[in-house]
């Protein structure tokens, strides 16, 4: 098995100064439109998520008049079969997704790199092993890790999150351990050792740097896919479970009036779907910026 | 590999030297599997360096010349440890390196590299490059690690302004100098340079040059100087070692070697070169025919495949000794008194069964 | 070396690897079913009221006296024997259920990943040749969205548009109770085809629809933008172009040599992603009632009925190795350059 994410090292961002080269990438994420729309979208998201308590008319498990009512200018999006404001709990859910996602891929994010890291780095006997490992993993699809993990510790949306994270190490461990083997091989890599430097401080200091463009881009792609899989693990019933205003567990309450009340499965679902284009716009835009010579 | 200590070194030893003895590198060829060990069969290997003895004494600069893919770089990676011999040891001063404090070594020991667009981390200053040596040998606060790197930016003719540069933002001459200058700042008695100007354009090349010659002397150093280049090394260093498929043929004193060169590969490869017109007779021997494969390499003397004067029934199938011919140490088997009497069958590998 | 001995070589090592990651995977499984907290006799006897004794004897009978080496080896023992267990809920050996529900879950996967090889084929090619277009940025667009969706929303949305609002398809099932189907094979499109009963295929059909559909959209899209870009690359090859310069038309340049080099990456993408797609199988047979493996394994997971969902994700786990070794085999036969 290998995966064509071919890492470019250390993708060089046009001149001078760390401040002009931020600069320079900026102007580069709002050429390409995608991108730029995806960091329009995930910005609006992410002040939503912030400020979600003021936006929010209603508590989240506060009772209106109503119950299972369509949408109207007092509820936008309805008020569902035990008469909670729809649009609050969608855009409290907002908080919950984005820091669901957020915990799940920093997990992935920091064991996959560290395998990979090392993986790559030292190779051999080491990069077997480890690969090996991480092909265990592989053949769990994050849903029966989350069963597995289910059974074990009881469905919660912490747990969904545990298994999330951990099915999308191995991803990691492959783009890390990739971008690590080419930029391991350069010569400034050579000379850091032959100054006396130890591995770890090679590690740290010569290779990390380098390898973060297509980290960031496989951060930035993961979000949208955890933040997907944190929704069908709650309509599953193996993450968050009711009341709590997560998208996918609100979807789950919505199933039983979907032939009668099909608009409590409306807004959950478009905010899942524009939040996870979202962040694919902004990754895919990134790729183009600073990890150029890969593609999916 | 087997102690080779009761081999009597080639080459004299003064105190102090950094030498290498009966040095030999080879790189297993990848694949194949696990099917050929368990047949049995040795592991088809590239055997980039073969039995190399090579001293190098301070206030000396050696050169060493030889083709592409001769092991040039190789060699000089075994010299500062950056690559594990297979065969062979390197000393420091009659010690055996693998004895000694890898610290303590790569104070005494550092090297430059060939490109010095590849050579520097793009996400680190040049400040931070040059003081990262100091830092990893815990000398000095920063403060002092600061100050001492702005006096080596002077030495090696940059300015203080270059301290906060990155890598993109300078030249590739004064690149060079960069790391040139976090080499020296260790304050080594040894510096391996490893063809530091065959990146550069040719107006910076001499300038380079100039600055290398100028801190070897003020600095007492003993290097080791790598190219392709022969007029660079007739001009600039004191010894010379001739490289081919992974083996010293002729090595001595410039001027000895130069002013008559006796092994054919030296001739040719000298005759290639436009300005040397010094070589003895007139046969324009130009280097001919393919390299060939230093995995399955050629039985006997490894140039006897391109070789204008080889003998047949004897260059391809003993292997030519170093020995002492006219002041330098050549081999080669015209200057055999015995010939064919080499004592070692000829074949790939020097290596005794385990 | 020879050439074949090489790829035979190779063969063997992605054999035992695969092996290898299977056995590792039931020591997974066997641990963490011995992790769920409670007493497994007890949750067997349930709410019954039994003696000490009993439940000793029970033990005892169960091997959960002897230590989890001797246990974990004769677990797998059996396992090897195609002994799963039985079913806590009704107490029937779980593989016969499984391999069931297998044929369910595959009549759907096979539909699905077939429609969504085919659309996503096809929408990528013309894409790729018209790069640029309004068709191609329309399929850009909706790939991402393909991508981006929830796979049980989208489902969701099919079933409220489809059977809520036009009553077209049924909501969810696979066949209707009032419709009888001679078993044949267990797959009830091929059974009904084969004892030519047009009306359960019909049925079958009607229902297997929507949840086919819901399943194909993530591949589609992930083949659909893999074929353009491998199209594209295609395109500028030498020998496209030469073909182009011998007079082929466009298209028949297109078909004979850019399609063949298309195949590839939709096999990389099946054998990559095929553990993603699994767990889509799971969410869609759930949304959608079919009565398929996953859904099988939800309600076991509810039901706390652990042998079958021990046995469920074992066999999912050896479906996503072995297809991955498959593709990993083909590849080394097709590529040779593809090592690692
Ligand atoms: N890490 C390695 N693994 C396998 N083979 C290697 C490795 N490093 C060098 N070689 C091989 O060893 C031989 C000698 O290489 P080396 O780089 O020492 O030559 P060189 O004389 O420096 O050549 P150049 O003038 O091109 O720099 C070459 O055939 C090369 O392919
Ligand atoms: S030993 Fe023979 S083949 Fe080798 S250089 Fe001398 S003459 Fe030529
Ligand atoms: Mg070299």
């Amino acid at each position: 098995m290998s995966i064509p994410l071919n890492a470019a090292p250390g993708a060089e961002l046009p001149k001078s100064g760390r401040l002009s080269r931020l600069r320079a990438g900026l102007a580069l994420v709002v050429e390409n439109r995608s991108a730029l729309v995806g960091l329009v979208c995930v910005s609006l998201l992410l002040l939503v998520a912030l400020f979600a308590p003021l936006i929010a008319p209603y508590e989240v498990d506060a009772f209106t008049d109503g119950v299972l009512e369509g949408p109207s200018w007092m509820h936008p999006f309805g008020i569902d079969q035990i008469g909670r404001d729809v649009f609050s709990r969608v855009v409290e859910g907002t908080r919950i997704s984005l820091a669901v996602g957020l915990l799940a891929v920093t997990i992935s994010l920091v064991a996959g790199t560290i395998i990979g890291l090392l993986a790559g780095y030292y190779g051999g006997m080491v990069d077997s092993v480890l690969m090996r490992a991480m092909d265990i993993v592989l053949a769990l699809p994050y849903v029966l890790m989350a069963v597995l993990i289910a059974a074990i510790l009881g469905p919660s949306l912490q747990n969904g999150i545990i298994a999330i994270g951990l099915v999308r190490i191995p991803r990691f461990a492959r783009v890390v351990r990739g971008a690590t083997m080419s930029v391991a091989q350069l010569q400034y890599v050579e000379a850091a050792r032959s100054i006396g430097a130890s591995d770890f401080r090679i590690i740290l200091h010569e290779i990390l740097p380098n390898i973060l463009g297509p980290l960031i881009v496989y951060f930035t792609l993961s979000l949208g896919d955890a933040i997907l899989a944190a929704a069908v693990l709650s309509f599953l019933g193996l993450g968050a479970q009711p009341p709590m205003p997560e998208w996918g567990a609100m979807l789950n309450e919505a199933q039983r009036y979907l032939t009668t009340h099909p608009f409590l499965s409306v807004f959950p679902g478009i905010f899942i779907f524009v939040t996870v284009l979202s962040f694919n716009l902004l990754g895919d835009g990134l790729r183009d910026v600073l990890d150029p010579k890969s593609r999916r | 590999m087997n102690d080779m200590s009761d081999k009597t070194p080639r080459a004299a030893q003064a105190d102090g030297d950094l030498a290498v003895t009966g040095l030999s590198v080879s790189f297993p060829v990848r694949g194949g599997g696990l099917l050929p060990f368990l047949r049995g069969k040795e592991r088809a290997a590239v055997r980039a360096v073969q039995d190399v003895t090579l001293a190098v004494r301070r206030g000396e600069m050696v050169g060493v010349a030889g083709e592409s893919g001769s092991g040039k770089s190789t060699l000089a990676r075994a010299f500062v440890q950056l690559q594990a011999p297979t065969g062979g040891r390197v000393t420091l001063g009659g010690q055996p390196v693998s004895s000694l404090d890898p610290l303590a070594f790569r104070e005494q020991v550092q090297m430059v590299f060939q490109d010095p667009y590849n050579s520097l981390n793009p996400r680190r200053k040049v400040g931070t490059i040059i003081t990262d040596s100091l830092v990893v040998h815990k000398r000095g606060t920063p403060a002092e690690r600061r100050a001492q790197a702005l006096e080596m930016l002077d030495r090696v003719h940059l300015t203080p302004a270059h301290f906060d540069r990155y890598p993109h933002e300078l030249s590739g001459g004064q690149r060079q100098r960069v790391a040139i200058a976090r080499a020296l700042i260790l304050n080594p008695k040894f510096l391996i340079l490893d063809e530091p100007t065959s990146a550069l354009d040719v107006s910076v090349q001499a300038k380079v040059i100039d600055l290398i010659q100028e801190l070897e002397r003020d600095l007492n150093l003993g290097s080791l100087f790598i190219t392709h280049d022969l007029n660079l090394i007739g001009y600039l260093t004191d010894r010379v070692a001739v490289m081919y498929m992974g083996r010293i043929v002729e090595s001595g004193a410039v001027e000895t070697i130069w002013a008559n060169p006796l092994h054919p590969y030296t001739r040719a490869l000298m005759e290639a070169t436009p300005s040397h017109k010094s070589v003895r007779g007139k046969t324009r021997a130009l280097l001919k025919g393919e390299i060939p494969s230093n995995v399955n390499l050629p039985r006997g003397c490894a140039f006897h495949t391109r070789c204008p004067r080889r003998i047949p029934g004897i260059c391809d199938t003993a292997l030519p000794l170093p020995q002492t011919v006219e002041g330098r140490t050549v081999a080669c088997h015209l200057y055999n008194d015995l010939p064919g009497a080499a004592p070692f069958a000829a074949g790939p590998g020097e290596e005794p069964a385990a | 070396m020879s050439n074949s001995h090489s790829v035979l070589a190779k063969i063997g090592k992605r054999f035992v690897n695969s092996a290898f990651v299977l056995l590792v995977l039931t020591v997974v499984v066997f641990a963490a079913m011995r992790a769920i907290p409670g007493d497994p006799v007890e949750t067997i006897v349930g709410v019954e009221a039994v003696s000490e004794e009993t439940l000793a004897a029970l033990r005892k009978e169960m091997g959960l006296d002897q230590s989890y080496v001797v246990q974990y080896f004769t677990w797998l023992g059996n396992l090897l024997q195609g002994d799963m267990g039985q079913s806590l809920q009704n107490h029937e050996p779980v593989l016969p259920i499984l391999l069931d529900r297998l044929k369910a879950t595959a009549e759907l996967a096979f539909l699905g990943v077939l429609i969504g090889a085919v659309v996503g084929v096809a929408a990528g090619t013309i894409a790729g040749m018209t790069r640029g277009s309004f068709f191609d940025t329309l399929v850009m667009f909706v790939t991402l969205s393909g991508i981006s969706i929830p796979v049980f929303w989208f489902g969701t949305i099919l079933i409220v548009v489809f059977s809520v609002y036009f009553d077209i398809f049924p909501t969810g099932g696979m066949i209707s109770y009032e419709v009888s189907l001679t078993h044949v094979t267990g797959f009830k499109l091929l059974d009904s085809l084969l004892t030519l009963n047009g009306a359960a295929f019909l049925n079958v059909l009607s229902h297997i629809v929507l949840p086919a559909i819901t399943l194909s959209t993530a591949p589609a899209a992930l083949i659909a933008r893999t074929t353009r870009a491998s199209v594209l690359e295609t395109i500028n090859e030498d020998y496209v172009n030469a073909a182009l310069a011998r007079g082929l038309s466009f298209p028949a340049v297109v078909m004979r040599h850019v399609m063949r080099n298309a195949m590839i990456p939709v096999v990389t993408i099946l054998g990559l992603e095929i553990g993603v797609y699994l767990g889509g199988s799971i969410v869609t047979e759930t949304l959608f009632s079919w009565p398929g493996l996953g859904r099988h394994l939800m309600q076991a997971i509810l039901a706390h009925d652990y042998p079958v969902v021990q046995g469920a994700i074992i066999f999912y786990a050896v479906i996503i190795v072995f297809i991955n070794l498959i593709v990993d085999i083909s590849y080394g036969i097709i590529d040779p350059r593809v090592h690692a």
